[in-house]
């Protein structure tokens, strides 16, 4: 599965431009069938040993946070905007990738040239720029008109009981779901691959409106703020401890029977399950629960550290437990 | 011979540490050595490599070799994570969620910590100190003892890049790029020969004092001492008598703490051998070796030369290698005699 995480990271793809990672997971679906929808999500039916009781959709998102050209200016730095949440505290110096291998950097005025309180204050898009190393504007747009789109470069790096790389949110749950998939389920259980998760969650809700599920697991990450300094419910989650479970984020309240579900299929099977102690954050479920005639939502998450960066961290372990929970939430929800 | 990007790339990746053996020192004496008679280390870990051990004048070429970046200041029982320090005049405002490495017992690659959204409390605008800013590895508190210590230094992991043009892009050109100028001028003259005695100096501390520049002027005492350092390119809010553009060649500095006659012998080089260059002119001190070196023991002739670099102290230090092989051709035309 970590092979499967670290080739899914490598791939770049913003929201709206998510066609080669869902290339890549087409390319190892198998016999299984699939549709692509009008938006580019993609749904997988697959067969089960057995027919499903309740139609379970099991679903995590293809796109990744980056960044979108607006302007080309004489000089030929490009500005931007950005494509999903991103702090302006991990933007200033970072290097860049267009869709066409054009790298930048984001530039800005040196340390040494700023006043005492310019260092102390971050610059936000509106000042900061790509710089592509062109002369000028003519060079520029011959590599990068505006509307072309960019993500962090950051390497997938093995640090041993750890993975940090850029994408992980959420790579990882699409990992995660080819894995079932090639194990393959003991019922039948549709797997989407969304689009647009990260500027609103605009996908996810359109497979709904086609599968008409009685339930959606979202395989997710979600902010680990487990570091120095920050103690209790602060931390959201903690690495090591585990999948995390939601009962409330800023997007959905979610079903409290499956919750509670998840918790005890945890305890029986000797899953690492953790409740997520903070509400905050949103996935793909804002949008699932409150498509077609509603679904049952559930969240299994990945405790991740600097989320929505070039370095997003996270443990090994956790992501097993998120496997072997998602696995067996799923199975127990088709026939429950 | 060995291209200048692929000199530049070597030094920018060796990790730096202020002792008399970091890789930097050793990988920029394994490329020197064979255009020098004699390599010398003096007390504070400065390298000093003799091209010539006699001749009519002597001449210093000179570059920092150290690095701007962190010092492990404390490691977290509960996490493993590590607390940091400032060593030299890192951009915090680059540093939440940068790449890293923790030269240990053995190189540690890693992040930097970032606030998480939920706990920035309405400001997210404002930049976080060092003490809020942890580096992550990974590892437990009992897996990373093994291989950190109090006083590692920790470095920007942001390895070299070609932009559009051939530019490059990373971290530390400042001064790798000095560096590197300084050692294509060292095998330009073992190749052209010279009838001067000249000495290629590495120092150390510049970033945090000078102190290297100091120690090694004051013993040497050359009768010309010539700094290679990077400055200024032109870019939004640079101030345009503060930069020259990138692609201008070789920036000579004309400031009233050094002697003018260098500064002008400097600009009739270039002139005389078609080197592209620009005069950057400053009110007093340069923010450079030089500013030492001048008034080092009895007093020296001093000339700056600068590489022209974009975004310094940040990961993405950006210049065009022509630039540097710009101040190695001056560098050398400046010190060949004859």
């Amino acid at each position: 599965m970590f092979t499967l995480i670290k080739e899914l990271c490598n791939i770049n793809g913003t929201s709206g431009r998510e066609d080669k990672v869902r290339e890549y997971i087409i390319s190892k679906l198998g016999e299984n069938s699939y549709t692509v929808d009008n938006l580019g999500n993609l749904i997988v039916e697959v067969k089960g040993k057995n027919r499903a009781k309740n139609k379970v959709m099991v679903c995590a998102h293809m796109d990744e946070v980056g960044f979108i050209a607006t302007y080309v200016s004489e000089d030929g730095l490009i500005k931007f905007d950005t494509v999903g949440g991103i702090l302006p505290a991990v933007m200033s110096g970072r290097k860049i990738v267009f869709e066409n291998g054009t790298v930048g950097v984001i530039g800005s005025k040196p340390v040494h040239l700023s006043s005492a309180e310019e260092k102390n204050t971050l610059l936000n898009k509106d000042k900061l720029y790509i710089d592509i190393g062109a002369k000028d504007k003519n060079e520029a747009m011959k590599y990068v008109i505006p509307g072309d789109t960019a993500v962090f470069v950051g390497e997938f790096t093995d640090l041993g009981e750890k993975i940090l790389s850029k994408a992980l949110d959420d790579r990882v749950g699409c990992a995660i779901m080819l894995k079932m998939i090639e194990e393959g389920m003991e019922y039948d259980t549709v797997f989407v691959f969304s689009v647009q998760e990260e500027v609103g969650t605009r996908g996810a809700g359109c497979a709904v409106n086609r599968i008409y599920p009685d339930f959606s697991v979202v395989l997710e990450s979600t902010t680990a703020a487990d570091i120095i300094g920050i103690a209790g419910e602060k931390r959201v989650c903690v690495q090591g401890e585990g999948a995390v479970i939601s009962f409330m984020d800023n997007s959905t309240l979610y079903d409290k029977e499956v919750f509670k579900t998840a918790l005890k299929i945890g305890e029986e099977k000797g899953i690492k399950v953790q409740v997520k102690t903070a509400v905050a954050g949103g996935n793909d479920s804002g949008a699932i629960h409150k498509s077609a005639y509603g679904v049952r939502a559930a969240a299994i998450s990945a405790p991740c550290r600097y989320i929505h960066s070039q370095s997003n961290l996270l443990m090994k372990s956790d992501i097993v437990a998120c496997f072997e929970l998602a696995k067996a939430l799923t199975e127990n929800l088709s026939h429950a | 011979m060995m291209e200048t990007k692929e000199i530049l790339k070597r030094i920018c990746e060796a990790p730096y540490e202020h002792t008399f053996d970091s890789k930097t020192h050793k990988t920029i004496e394994e490329i020197i050595s064979p255009f020098c008679e004699k390599i010398e280390t003096d007390a504070l870990g400065n390298l000093i490599c003799h091209i010539t051990e006699e001749g009519e004048k002597s001449i210093v070429l000179s570059a920092h070799m150290d690095k701007i970046g962190m010092v492990v200041t404390g490691i977290d029982k509960a996490t493993g994570m590590l607390k940091i320090d400032k060593a030299g005049g890192i951009d915090l405002r680059t540093l939440a969620a940068a790449r890293v490495k923790v030269i240990g017992s053995k190189v540690l690659f890693g992040c930097i910590s970032s606030t998480p959204p939920h706990l920035t409390s309405g400001d997210r605008n404002k930049v976080s100190s060092i003490d809020s800013l942890f580096v992550d590895c990974g590892l437990s508190y009992d897996e990373i003892i093994k291989y950190v210590s109090l006083g590692d230094t920790v470095e920007y992991h942001s390895p070299i890049t070609e932009l559009l043009g051939g530019r490059l892009t990373g971290a530390y050109m400042d001064n790798s790029a000095g560096c590197a100028a300084v050692i294509k001028a060292a095998q330009m003259l073992k190749n052209a020969g010279t009838k001067n005695k000249v000495t290629a100096v590495f120092t150390t501390r510049e970033e945090i004092g000078k102190q290297g520049a100091t120690a090694v002027f004051t013993r040497l005492q050359p009768d010309l001492a010539l700094i290679t350092d990077v400055s200024f390119a032109c870019a939004p809010g640079i101030p345009k008598e503060s930069s020259s553009p990138l692609l201008s060649g070789a920036m000579i500095c004309i400031s009233p703490i050094l002697q003018k006659e260098v500064a002008l012998k400097l600009i009739e080089e270039a002139e005389k051998n078609a080197v592209p260059y620009t005069v950057e002119v400053m009110g007093s001190r340069t923010a450079t070796d030089s500013d030492v070196a001048v008034n080092a023991g009895t007093g020296i002739k001093t000339g700056l030369v600068s590489i022209p670099l974009l975004n310094m102290h940040t990961p993405v230090e950006t210049l065009d290698i022509k630039d540097v092989d710009a101040v190695a051709q001056l560098l050398f035309n400046a010190s060949k005699g004859g």
